[in-house]
């Protein structure tokens, strides 16, 4: 079975249809790259998985492990395994990114029927996963991406999913603002996460991070359609030509 | 007898005022809604700082019932202002034609007297009796249309663009008989138009004067207007001034009052952004000293969604001066998003100064931007430092750090030349206040 | 009834000169009739045998309250006319066979909120009124054992009305200096009628090894309609003081009217927290405890310093201002506050500090939630006198609402009169955005659990304020008051 199941999904944002037919298939352990101009509607696709308000899905569907899962809260299908890395990470003022850590850890436990972890248990969790992704202490300790660099959010964003164990991660312009250092962590971050059981989508409009992050497929999405599907050497064929002749074509 | 203030000559003035008959009725009306509600007291909120029970022992004449005082030393007072596109002066609240120069007029700019507008053009005046009507519940602005008399109308035609601004000068002065008066004044920016005004409201000493004026402000969709306000009396004039303006659709009202000079000053100011995409600046300095008692009570009522407001206020307290800042964001409900802030900044330069600040947020809708802040104290210690290890003497410095830190609001204004003027109105201040003290410190 | 109005009749027979304690043995009754009059005063006086000079107090008090008007024109509140002699001013303690017989009978809803908040089932069972505090519960023994140990080391912990009677020095030295008896209507009030409360008095040099009332918050009986509490922090000393409950507290008097003094010697610290989750009324705003508390510390001593803690989630109107005056040089006062508000519900509060000795510093830290249709003001005052060298004061105040049919309202007020003092203030307004709700539900969290987490991140500087155990139970306060605020 198919992990997720995209098909003929067409969605809008405040009345204007952004998502004009979109079918992908995914299977586990593939890790999908989705490029394209902007404006395409490449976020627009990771936004309506998540299930994010305000995007509103006209026609089609998406089965993920079977299920429908456009009918979904948001939060239910974070603890069915889909996970969000931001493109814009979210500042919390006050809460601790430990607590924050704990509480999303503890929803998606209770979520499976399982106990919360004690605060041991936790902290020994954290440590492991801080410690590969070099996140200090410190970091932890501070209110959730307050005053974070932009390669500080990104980094608490993989630290995010490596503690959540997603089944299919979005990552949503997930090389945005970074240089290459930062961009090399986060990279070697998500690649150490890649398994046969996990499934990746991954959002960009430049070629730079799937050189870090290989692609199984490569798709083009331009005008809220697929307009070219191929394997990873499509990346590199777009760095050079750009997408004029997708932007052209949807003129 | 009545035992208001104010109005036990009223009948005797009513007799010698004319106008069309709305005129009356409406000067009826304001007596009325005034006797109602009395002289505000310190247990309104609104006056929680603010005092007029000293005005009540003082006998104020209507003006032009008591006797004219001299004028000789008018010209001194700095009637005229560099780059003015006009000038427009009153006395005691009446249009001195004489003293004023409307000769050539921009286009697209009208500049008249009201009781000159009641005379000849009582019509076009009519069409703006909603704007002479106060607010209900306001008593001086109600007081002030009991005694409707003169003042001035100027009307900024739609689309018209005026680069120099229109000058408008009330004088107040008294001879040994305390007197008042009540000036009106009414502001039009229509659609689209870009103007700029400044009011200089200038006393001198001799006897008491109070001057009650009412100003009503409309900026119509896309306009802008400058509203730029000095207040420079002297020990014997008190000024209670009542501003209400209606920003429409996308227009812009931009307001600064500077105040050095007056014994007792009130500058209420309510802006209504009652269309989308208002906006209003109300900023202001002041710079008090002796026993003078400034207060600058600024309401701002964000009624529809996407309005824009902010206040700015700086000012430096010297001898007993006293400072009240009262600042009033509303955001009525569904206002959404809304942007309002308020700032006020206070600089104590003396024991005996005091200030008062209330800057108020009351906020009915969720996704704002609202927010405020207040500071009051004394010069930075280690800027002080900084200018004496550079060999400054200690007024020369602080002298310094009070022009920097008024200019700094200053510098808001939008229009340059009301800026340039303004900053010298401040040099001044501090020019007369550096010898004041050296004055009083005699030769060492 | 006809048995109270007799002894109303009998109490009218003793006149002032006649007073004798003797009497009180002769009122039966455990509950005086409706309505307030100065004999009325004189029954509570009575009933509480007290001495002759708090009886004048009492009616000096009354007196003057007859004379005020009730504070209604700036108080952001709106609520109808109290009727004041629709009240009864003196009622004795429950007894256990009033209350419910078992659990089974407790409201459903109130059982919930207990577990929420993960109180035991035998703290249950008290709070609830079902079981008496002295039959079983442990910590009694442990309060019991903790209060031979206070008065050891010659701390004074009783009811006001035991001290009035064992402490007459100290309570008349100092109730009411703080607070006069003239202070405002429902202070004025309350010293006319007050029938409970606290006493606390630690001797010079003692730093207060534990939190007072920790252990007696379960077993203290109704607080009261009326309560006074007296502190006082000699010279040099250091206590802290917790009062209220965060489990929902239900209360048949609709008016509360609290006052309370502290008073710091040279050196000397008072920390005061203060949980107050009194019933709210319901959704629709029917119901609920109109709370108007009068409280205020004066910073007599040189160096002494008064904290105030407040997390307030209940009663449907709050109306107190806890403030400091900083008499004493170098003394220091502190304000934090959280505020929320749902539903109906109304606050105006917050803070007065008084600057008058040199070198005084002061600290607001005030967070205002509004949620459903309620409406929340903070309302404080600095005031800097022109004989404070040097005073230093700090406010912040933010506010966050919660869905758009709420209030937030900031009504600082700066009065500023000596040139070396320096006063900061900053207010700021905000809501949960949809981001911060969207980004906590992808990582799994429901809107309650993501509300919760993001006002418990908004409130944390003022909670972290609070005894350690404590804040854990007001974390969760602040989750239940705003279930249903969102989504």
């Amino acid at each position: 079975m198919a992990l997720i199941e995209i098909r003929n999904l067409h969605a809008s944002v405040d009345g204007k249809e952004i998502l004009k037919g979109i079918d992908l298939v995914i299977e586990p352990g593939q890790a999908h790259a989705i490029m394209g101009p902007n404006g395409a509607g490449k976020s627009t696709l990771s936004n309506v998985i998540a299930g994010r308000p305000g995007y509103e899905v006209t026609q089609g569907s998406v089965t993920y492990l079977g299920k429908d899962l456009l009918a979904l809260e948001p939060e239910a299908r974070a603890c069915e395994g889909i996970f969000l890395a931001f493109q814009y990470p979210v500042e919390i003022p006050g809460v601790a990114t430990t607590t924050f850590l704990k509480t999303a850890l503890n929803a998606h436990r209770k979520y499976r029927g399982e106990g919360e972890l004690d605060a041991m248990q936790f902290l020994k969790l954290v440590r492991e996963k801080t410690r590969a992704l070099g996140i200090g202490d410190d970091k932890l300790r501070r209110p959730l991406n307050v005053g974070f660099s932009g390669g500080e959010k990104k980094r608490n964003e993989v630290l995010q999913m490596s503690m959540l164990e997603p089944r299919l991660a979005l990552l949503d312009e997930t090389d945005s603002g970074l240089d290459i250092d930062a961009l090399k962590v986060v990279a070697e971050g998500v690649n150490a996460l890649r398994s046969p059981e996990r499934s990746f989508l991954i959002i960009t409009h430049y070629q730079r991070l799937l050189d870090y992050i290989v692609p199984d497929f490569v798709h083009v999405l331009a005008d809220g359609r697929i307009a070219r599907s191929g394997g990873k050497e499509l990346a590199l064929e777009l760095e050079s030509r750009g997408y004029a002749e997708f932007t052209g074509a949807a003129a | 007898m009545d035992t208001l203030p104010f109005i036990d000559r009223h009948a005797e003035a009513l007799a010698r005022l004319g106008g069309p008959g709305w005129i009356a009725d409406l000067r009826r009306t304001g007596l009325e809604r005034y006797r109602a509600l009395g002289l505000p007291t310190q247990r309104d909120e609104a006056w929680k700082y603010t005092s007029l029970s000293a005005l009540k022992k003082i006998a104020f004449a209507p003006a032009f019932l008591a006797a004219a005082p001299s004028f000789d030393g008018l010209p001194a007072l700095g009637g005229s202002m560099a780059g003015e596109a006009c000038r427009f002066v009153m006395v005691n609240g009446r249009f001195a034609p004489a003293l004023s120069s409307l000769g050539d007029l921009p286009p697209g700019i009208g500049v008249s007297s009201l009781a000159a507008m009641m005379r000849d053009e009582p019509d076009a005046l009519e069409a703006l009796v909603a704007r002479l009507y106060p607010a209900e519940g306001q008593p001086l602005a109600n007081l002030n249309a009991a005694y409707l008399d003169d003042g001035v109308v100027i009307r900024i035609a739609a689309g018209a663009s005026l680069g120099k601004p229109v000058h408008v000068v009330s004088l107040c002065g008294a001879g040994l008989a305390p007197l008042m008066c009540h000036p009106r004044l009414l502001i039009v920016a229509e659609a689209g138009s870009t103007a700029a005004v400044v009011e200089s409201r200038l006393g001198f000493g001799g006897g008491s004067t109070l001057c009650n004026v009412v100003t009503d402000v409309v900026v119509e969709d896309e306009a802008t207007l400058g509203h730029y306000v000095l207040q420079k009396g002297s020990d014997d004039n008190r000024l209670l001034s009542s501003t209400r303006v209606d920003v429409r659709a996308g227009g812009l009202y931009e307001s600064f009052a500077l105040h050095v000079g007056g014994v007792l000053a009130r500058n209420e100011v309510q802006v209504l952004l009652g269309a989308e995409r208002a906006e209003c600046r109300v900023n202001g300095a002041y710079a008090v000293s002796g026993s003078q008692h400034l207060d600058n009570t600024i309401r701002i009522d964000h009624a529809v969604p996407r309005t824009t407001s902010r206040q700015t206020f700086k000012g430096v307290l010297d001898d007993r001066g006293r400072g009240v800042f009262q600042g009033g964001i509303l955001v009525r409900r569904n206002a959404q998003q809304t942007d309002g802030q308020q700032m006020h900044k206070a600089l104590l330069l003396s024991r005996g100064a005091e200030v008062d600040c209330k800057p108020e947020l009351e906020i009915y809708a969720d996704d704002v931007k609202c927010g405020h802040g207040a500071t009051a104290g004394e010069l930075d210690e280690d800027a002080m430092f900084f200018l004496r290890a550079r060999g400054l003497d200690p007024e020369t410095a602080r002298g310094l750090l009070i022009e920097a830190f008024l200019d700094d609001v200053i510098e808001q204004i939008g229009n340059l030349t009301v800026r340039e003027v303004f900053k010298g109105v401040v040099a001044e201040w501090l020019t007369r206040r550096k010898v004041a003290i050296k004055e009083t410190r005699g030769t060492p | 009834m006809a048995a109270e109005l007799s002894t109303v009749d009998q109490v009218q027979a003793v006149a002032d000169d006649k007073y004798k304690y003797g009497f009180v043995t002769d009122i039966e009754s455990d509950l005086a009739p409706k309505g307030l009059n100065e004999d009325i005063i004189r029954f509570i006086s009575a009933k509480k045998g007290e001495p002759e000079w708090m009886l004048a107090w009492r009616l000096s008090a009354y007196r003057m309250w007859l004379t005020l008007e009730e504070p209604h024109h700036w108080a952001r509140l709106d609520y109808p006319p109290i009727d004041y002699q629709d009240s009864h001013y003196y009622a004795a303690p429950k007894r256990k066979e009033d209350g419910p017989k078992s659990l089974d009978e407790v409201d459903p809803q109130i059982l919930e909120t207990y577990k929420k908040l993960g109180i035991p089932i035998q703290e249950q069972a008290m709070l609830a009124g079902v079981v008496a505090v002295d039959a079983v519960f442990d910590s009694v023994s442990v309060a019991t054992t903790y209060k031979a140990k206070l008065e050891e080391m010659g701390v004074i912990f009783c009811p006001i009305s035991e001290a009035v009677k064992k402490h007459p020095d100290l309570v008349r030295k100092y109730l009411g200096s703080v607070v006069p008896y003239s202070d405002n209507f429902f202070a004025t009030l309350n010293s006319a009628v007050f029938t409970d409360g606290s006493f606390v008095y630690v001797p010079k040099g003692l730093r207060c090894p534990m939190e007072l009332s920790t252990y007696f918050r379960i077993n203290e009986k109704s607080t009261g309609q009326f309560e006074r509490t007296l502190i006082i922090a000699d010279e040099g000393s250091y206590v802290s003081y917790l009062e209220g409950c965060t489990a929902p507290q239900r209360d048949e008097n609709q008016l509360h009217a609290a006052v309370v003094e502290l008073i710091a010697l040279d050196d000397a610290e008072i920390k005061y927290s203060t949980v107050q989750n009194w019933y709210p009324g319901d959704a629709e705003g029917k119901g609920g405890i109109y709370n108007f508390v009068t409280k205020r510390g004066a910073c007599r001593g040189r160096n002494s310093k008064i904290s105030w803690t407040q997390v307030e989630t209940g009663s449907a109107i709050t109306w107190k201002y806890p403030s400091c005056i900083l008499q004493g040089d170098n003394s220091q006062g502190e304000f934090y506050s959280v505020a929320i508000t749902n539903n109906r519900q109304q606050a105006d509060t917050g803070t007065k500090m008084i600057h008058i000795g040199r070198n005084t510093r002061s600290r607001i830290v005030s967070k205002g939630i509004s949620a459903g249709r309620a409406n929340s003001t903070y309302r404080g005052l600095v005031r800097i006198m022109p004989k404070a060298e040097g005073a230093r004061n700090f406010t912040q105040c933010d506010s966050l609402l919660i869905g758009d049919r709420c209030g937030a309202h900031t009504v600082p007020y700066i009065e500023s009169r000596n040139p070396t003092a320096k006063v900061e203030h900053e207010a700021t307004t905000s809501k949960i955005s949809d981001e911060q709700l969207f980004y906590c539900k992808q990582r799994g969290l429901s809107d309650e659990e993501a509300v919760s987490l993001i006002v418990n991140g908004f409130c944390k500087e003022v909670l972290q304020t609070l005894p350690m155990e404590f804040a854990v139970e007001a974390q969760k306060l602040v989750a239940i008051s705003l279930e249903g605020s969102v989504g």
